[in-house]
């Protein structure tokens, strides 16, 4: 008997372990694929290295957010959220472990499922923003206490559903951009994508392409992460130490610790977010690396007619000015929306204070202006990215208010994720648990009603 | 110019485009019988000197990567036609890469 109780014990430690999961995925997927051996083990210990390096990183993440809430929370009254995809999903893989990797790896299948039987022929690749969303679905799965294999069901269902869905808003938008059917966008920001292509093509006009202006190219070193999010956390704590500082003395001390000079101390911990953002990405690369080829091997397989939905800056070579002018404008737009959603906290206390990202500048601006440019030209382009990037400085807040997703001071930035998280809190507010049922519920609607189309896509292969 | 050995794709995050990079340079290098070549991808801020022999890059990151190895620009990262003529006319140029 001893045996037995300790092979199950072993089997059950061995599926509830969330990167260990995960590698018997990607195990099975290169068998599919007739890998080496020596491949084999060398992907599976990438991967499981990349879930450490995701969970060590949270650490650096977590801890260098806290002096610049405790100095927000004490001298203008608020606590600052910081909306970064990366660093929520760093500091919340440890909570919802199993539930993320169950949730994963059902809604790639469900992805494969609906994109093989339905019209929706997309196959989501960008492993990250699919981690993104599961993240979402395990927080709000779990704060409505749903069991555990519930929440792998309903929140595989959400996400599959989604990637095979969401990429099919902007596939037209892509397809002016690259000229071809082949591929799609698949990034969380795709709702808004769509809401800045038809903002543009009805303030602009497209034969006055961005991509005629000149612009200084100075600006170009800021696309390195490193740089840009070093500069602007140090910016963020050297402003917000300074101001503390004349308002409340003993204030920046018991931030920044005894004796600690503020510039020091805001350098620090700049950069300490910045390191924890990098290990965390190295993580993210190594993991999403091995579960990449896996997926598109099998879905290969199965739908080789499929469109590959792909990371947005697939698209960013085709208008490299309209990226930079796009980056420029919403980063301008971001530190607007953030004094106006000052004041919004001071007259709704329940909206939360977001700080300014530059990632997400970065790649909202980029991407409204890529999508931008063929529906409304040079006019579209600015319009669209400081308009819309004007709103998408508030989205992460409509996530925390309405959809009480909030980790470690962190969350998501992504529309889509903003989208699902408050519809599925809202749902789960009115109907509680039976949330699970109407989600079984929609996904049977999208197999009946959104019936195959007949005119197969090419496929690039 | 040096033998290449390895190949290290590039865009700004190094999550999604340079993986697909990778994974389509991985399949024209089999066409252009250059399998010994081990192909990697990463970020802009994970490029130093000596990373990589070569580097195949997103056209936008061109100029923020070309000082640390000799880099060549793609414009179209899923087209394998374009992808194989860039890397071609580069291992045609460079005999002895």
């Amino acid at each position: 008997m001893g045996f037995f109780v300790f092979l199950l014990d072993f089997l059950i430690q061995l599926l509830s372990n969330a990167s260990i999961l995960i590698s018997l995925f990607i195990m099975a997927g290169m068998m599919v694929r007739k890998k080496k051996t020596t491949e084999i083990i060398t992907s599976i210990i990438k991967t499981l290295l990349g879930f450490n390096l995701i969970s060590g990183s949270s650490t650096f993440i977590v801890g260098s957010i806290i002096p610049l809430n405790t100095m927000t929370a004490t001298a203008f009254g608020f606590t600052g959220v910081v909306p970064s995809n990366e660093a929520c999903y760093g500091a919340a893989a440890g909570q919802f472990g199993t539930a993320l990797s169950g949730i994963i790896i059902a809604a790639m299948a469900i992805n494969i499922v609906i994109a093989k039987f339905t019209r929706f022929s997309f196959i989501y690749l960008t492993g990250h923003e699919m981690m993104w969303v599961s993240t979402c679905c395990a927080f709000v799965f779990s704060a409505a206490g749903l069991p555990l294999w519930q929440i792998i069901v309903a929140g595989g269902l959400v996400t599959g559903m989604y990637m095979a869905i969401f990429p099919s808003l902007i596939h037209k938008d892509v397809c002016k951009i690259t000229g071809s059917q082949e591929i799609s966008i698949a990034h969380t920001g795709s709702v808004l994508y769509w809401v800045a292509a038809r903002f543009a093509a009805l303030v602009g006009d497209p034969k006055d392409s961005i991509e005629d202006a000149k612009i200084p190219e100075g600006m170009a070193f800021l696309k390195d992460w490193n740089v840009s999010l070093s500069l602007v956390m140090f910016a963020l704590y050297f402003v917000v130490s300074v101001v503390c500082l004349i308002a409340v003395p003993g204030l920046v001390e018991k931030a920044f610790g005894e004796g600690v000079n503020f510039i020091i101390g805001s350098i620090n911990y700049a950069l300490q977010f910045t390191t924890g953002v990098f290990i965390l990405m190295a993580g993210v690369r190594l993991v999403v690396g091995e579960i990449v080829p896996s997926f598109r091997g099998i879905s290969e397989k199965f739908i080789p007619n499929a469109v590959a939905s792909l990371d947005i800056p697939i698209v960013y070579p085709y208008y490299p000015t309209g990226t930079l002018v796009g980056f420029l404008c919403c980063t301008v737009a971001f530190i607007l929306a953030f004094f106006v959603n000052i004041a919004l906290h001071n007259a709704v206390p329940a909206f939360p204070v977001i700080l300014p990202n530059v990632i997400n500048a970065f790649y909202y601006g980029a991407t409204y202006a890529c999508v931008a440019n063929p529906n409304g030209g040079k006019r579209g382009v600015i319009l669209a990215t400081l308009i819309i990037g004007f709103f998408t400085h508030f989205a992460p807040g409509f996530l925390i208010w309405l959809g009480g997703l909030e980790v470690s001071g962190t969350t998501f930035g992504g529309a889509d994720t903003v989208l699902i998280g408050v519809i599925l809190n809202t749902l789960n507010k009115f109907i509680g648990n039976a949330v699970f049922y109407v989600i079984i519920a929609l996904f049977v609607l999208v197999l009946v009603f959104g019936h195959r189309k007949k005119d197969g896509k090419k496929e690039v292969e | 110019m040096a033998k290449v050995n390895t190949i290290m794709c590039i865009c700004p995050a190094g999550l999604g485009s340079s993986l697909i990079l990778s994974m389509n340079v991985e399949k024209v290098l089999e066409k252009l019988g250059r399998t010994d070549i081990v192909v990697k991808h990463s970020s802009l801020g994970d490029t130093y000197n000596g990373c990589a022999d070569l580097l195949v890059v997103s056209a936008d990151v061109y100029d923020q990567v070309k000082q640390y190895a000799p880099t060549v620009a793609i414009h179209n990262l899923i087209n394998k036609d374009h992808i194989y003529e860039v890397l071609k006319q580069y291992f045609d140029e460079n005999p002895d890469a």
